[in-house]
């Protein structure tokens, strides 16, 4: 394992409790041996699950909880070679692919160069690695300089970078309630209630500081977009100010993290 | 003491008309099967009086010529915020106000003096999508026999005794804790009661949303139809498993047909909203955006017609199911699709509904699904044209076939035709409905999927008018029998209430800058108007009690006022609280039996 992750690994409950056979066989009444030889058809579904850990962008692991990889080719380093995809395993699936609160749209099979049907998101082709022996590790990580985690926007999640705490000073604050004041508190209501636009007071989605300056910046659902309406700083300031409000307890968000959603 | 006399007269007054409103909820008459059917003339027993859904009453002491003379007889402040889609309810001279986060009260509808009022608990909501669903709760009671029906955002179906407002039961319908919640109230008629599922975008409801009937009296579940898992859709979700299906909210209560048995429901949009999001393909993703017409005994459909097939933007289709009998003449140079079977001079039993945001209207026949004619009221262009069958053709050009692309989409997302209803009358033959027109940029946005959040999944853009228009707020008064406009009324604010017709040939409805009006339903003139506290809402209705015939409206804050703002910024000249009822009624009329 070439580098620390920040967070500490745990099992993903909700994936390893959500078992392809409990899918494929639900209210069937089956017999013990019935079941173990159903479980073992190559062809049952394929189920890939969202996981989470810590304050990480959520990522793809599989039924039972692994984490899933997509492998990265830099153009500056070596691909990986034979003796490195023994590390790797393909998800395949025969049918369609089932997805456990991830986009179902992303998710596809489709025959790779070795002929195997193999699962992908957003394009990216899935593996398992070998390192990773129960649910919640992630040894894979960074493996090779080609391992890298895919996280449930259909991105390929890079090693997040021990970055900068930014604080919530009083002046990113207060330009933040400025912002608030005039362009917010309409639809969030004034102390962050909620009222045309979701409640913020205790909001646990505000933890995810870039999911919200994307959301700020490009809109989402009813949310209008304005990222054309503010600089960075104004981005940051509100972002910082909504996270820091009514009891949240998220932290600051710098203009150059708003740069980066843009 | 001038001062202390005074106000033991007042003392005096107030015990005299509470012990007044006692003596009437003492002799209030259970409403029976019949009086849903066909309602007593002062009665407003349904959300939209009866169950036809036309939000029509034949009274008249209210006409053309004395409107101007309306002065207020009673007001009431609602003790709960959030958004105005409040429905009240007037049977045997009682009002039933079913406000949001579940709370009901009961007042003198002479007078607005408070009889009982009821508060159902609440849990605590993950997810802001849901706790905003407590915040727009619209239309939710129903009065049947002895009892008030009131659904729940947290997805039960509760049952008060009329008379004391006391919790006879309860049915859990959909399990809340998985993002299910009610915001349209039950339909009850014929001894069931049918209720439309809401929040059917939110992450933990894949697989599933419903129409259900309970058993009237005991509250025992009769059926349910699963609107995007019916084994008949499985082959129109591009093969997309059940379990990874979100959407088809039938979120607007269904209009009834006694003769027939037959129900006809509106059904929402499929989740996420674009499809390359939601996996669907090439499908046409049913029963999303539908008529349904359902069995009501059963619950099994007869036949749907689909108004969006494959949905990409998010523009729904449940609006409010108009049942009327009328001939179908459609006139060429108006309409967008006619069909050529129709026989002329015959009275056809029809469902007219302007059904999706993007404010097309449409007439199907009720026996068959099939689509008589149809039209557009705002500019849209997501609808290409019509099979020569009468099968809509979507816009697919308008599909964003990747991820980073930004489509324009007119025809009312997040501001063109939503839950504020039409009204139809009888004495003009014509669907008068409010709509707001609008263009937006739409692009897909991945997004992680979480408890109590929507599925969306889509980004919005600029708001922008339709192209030509310098204004958003429309009714169109659309001749069912033609398909021609009687004449259509545009202004700068949103039309934020339902429309109310009556037999004194008045159409009522209320906009977004406090205009609670009048006008007349043959040409729109305005005859009346009064500015209130803030944003008319809900659903504007008329009852009488004693002879004497009054007209109330409720006030609060509408979803679409924001959007409407950015494009004319003088619209946020309200303030967004302040919810009311107001209640008007000719002055010089008195109640026969008023002095009691």
């Amino acid at each position: 394992m070439k580098f620390k992750l920040t967070h500490t690994a745990r099992a993903v409950a909700c994936a390893a409790t959500f078992g392809i056979a409990g899918l494929a066989h639900a209210n069937t009444a089956t017999t013990d041996s019935d079941a173990a030889q159903k479980s073992s058809q190559p062809n049952s579904v394929t189920l890939i699950a969202k996981g989470t850990s810590g304050a990480m962008t959520p990522f793809l692991v599989d039924a039972e909880g692994r984490t899933l990889y997509t492998l990265v080719q830099d153009e500056k380093k070596a691909s990986c070679d034979e003796a490195c995809m023994k590390h790797w395993e393909p998800v395949v699936s025969e049918s369609r692919p089932l997805g456990k609160d991830i986009l179902p749209g992303l998710l596809k099979a489709e025959k790779n160069d070795k002929g195997v049907s193999q699962v992908s998101y957003g394009g990216l082709p899935l593996y398992r690695f070998d390192g990773d022996k129960k649910p919640g590790e992630m040894n894979g990580q960074g493996f090779a300089d080609v391992g890298v985690m895919v996280s449930v926007l259909g991105t390929a999640e890079h090693p997040q970078e021990a970055g900068e705490k930014v604080e919530a000073t009083p002046e990113l604050m207060a330009a933040g309630a400025k912002v608030f004041a005039s362009t917010c508190a309409a639809c969030h209501g004034a102390e962050g209630q909620g009222a045309f636009g979701t409640k913020l007071e205790g909001f646990d989605r505000l933890a995810n500081g870039p999911a919200l300056l994307s959301t700020i910046i490009h809109g989402l659902n009813s949310m209008p977009a304005l990222g054309g309406q503010f600089n960075d700083e104004q981005v940051a300031a509100v972002a910082t100010y909504v996270r820091n409000s009514w009891g949240n307890k998220f932290g600051g968000v710098s203009a150059e993290q708003a740069k980066a959603a843009r | 003491m001038k001062i202390h006399s005074l106000l033991a007269v007042s003392a005096a007054v107030m015990f005299a008309c509470a012990a007044q409103a006692q003596v009437k909820i003492e002799n209030y008459k259970p409403i029976s099967n019949e009086q849903i059917l066909k309602p007593a003339d002062g009665d407003w027993p349904s959300w939209r009086r009866t169950i036809d859904n036309q939000g029509y009453s034949p009274l008249d002491q209210v006409n053309k010529k004395n409107v101007k003379q309306l002065d207020l007889a009673w007001a009431w402040s609602m003790p709960v915020g959030g958004l105005q889609e409040t429905a009240p309810l007037v049977h045997d001279g009682i009002m039933f106000l079913g406000m949001n986060r579940s709370h009901v009260q009961a007042l003198d509808a002479t007078t607005g003096d408070l009889i009982w009022e009821y508060t159902q608990p609440l849990p605590k909501f993950t997810g802001g999508y849901h706790d905003a669903q407590a915040n727009r709760q619209r239309n939710s009671l129903a009065l049947y026999e002895d009892k008030v029906y009131l659904t729940t955002p947290d997805a039960k179906l509760v049952a008060l005794e009329a008379k004391t407002g006391k919790k006879l039961w309860e049915v859990q319908v959909n399990e809340w804790e998985k993002g299910y919640s009610f915001t349209a109230g039950p339909l009850v008629v014929d001894g069931k009661v049918f209720t439309g599922t809401s929040g059917c975008s939110i992450t933990g409801t894949a697989g599933g949303c419903y129409i259900t009937a309970h058993d009237a009296e005991t509250g025992k579940e009769l059926w349910r139809l699963n609107t995007i898992g019916d084994p008949a859709v499985d082959d129109s979700w591009g093969g997309l498993a059940k379990e990874n299906r979100w959407g088809g909210s039938p979120w607007i209560t269904g209009s009834y047909d006694p003769k027939r048995k037959m129900l006809y429901w509106g059904v929402g949009m499929p989740i996420p909203y674009p499809s390359i999001l939601r996996g669907s393909g090439d499908g046409d993703a049913l029963y999303t955006s539908s008529t349904l017409a359902i069995d009501a005994e059963t619950g099994k459909v007869k036949w749907h017609y689909q108004h969006m097939p494959n949905d990409d933007w998010d523009l729904d289709s449940p609006f409010e199911r108009v049942l009327v009998e009328s001939q179908i003449a459609p006139s060429k140079g108006e309409v967008a699709y006619m069909s050529q079977d129709v026989e002329p001079g015959k009275k056809y039993d029809v469902i007219a509904s302007v059904p999706g945001k993007y404010g097309t209207a449409f007439v199907l026949d009720r026996d068959t699904g099939k689509l008589l004619w149809a039209r557009d009221t705002v500019y849209q262009n997501v609808i290409k044209g019509f099979t020569e069958d009468g099968k809509v053709i979507t816009n697919t050009d308008l599909k964003a076939k990747s991820i980073d692309e930004t489509v324009k989409v007119c025809g009312g997302r997040d501001l063109g035709k939503l839950w504020m209803t039409a009204a139809y009358s009888p004495l003009t033959n014509a669907l008068y409905v409010p709509v707001s027109s609008s263009c937006k940029e739409l692009t897909p946005k991945p997004i992680e999927l979480r408890t109590g959040e929507s599925v969306g999944a889509q980004a919005s853009g600029d708001v922008s008018f339709a192209p030509g228009e310098d204004s958003v707020g429309r009714v169109y008064a659309v001749d069912v029998k033609t398909g021609k406009f009687l004449w259509v009324k545009k202004q700068k604010p949103i039309f934020s209430s339902g429309v109310l017709t009556t037999g004194g040939g008045i159409v009522f409805t209320g906009d977004s800058m406090r205009e609670f009006a009048a006008y007349d339903q043959n040409n729109g003139d305005k005859l009346w108007s009064i500015r209130l506290n803030t944003s008319i809402g809900g659903f504007p209705m008329t009852y009488s009690v004693d002879g004497k015939q009054y007209i109330a409206v409720v006030t609060g804050p509408n979803a679409q006022t924001p959007p409407a703002a950015i494009l004319s910024p003088e619209l946020k000249n309200v303030v967004d609280s302040g919810h009311s009822v107001f209640v008007f009624a000719l002055d010089d009329i008195k109640a026969k039996n008023g002095k009691k």
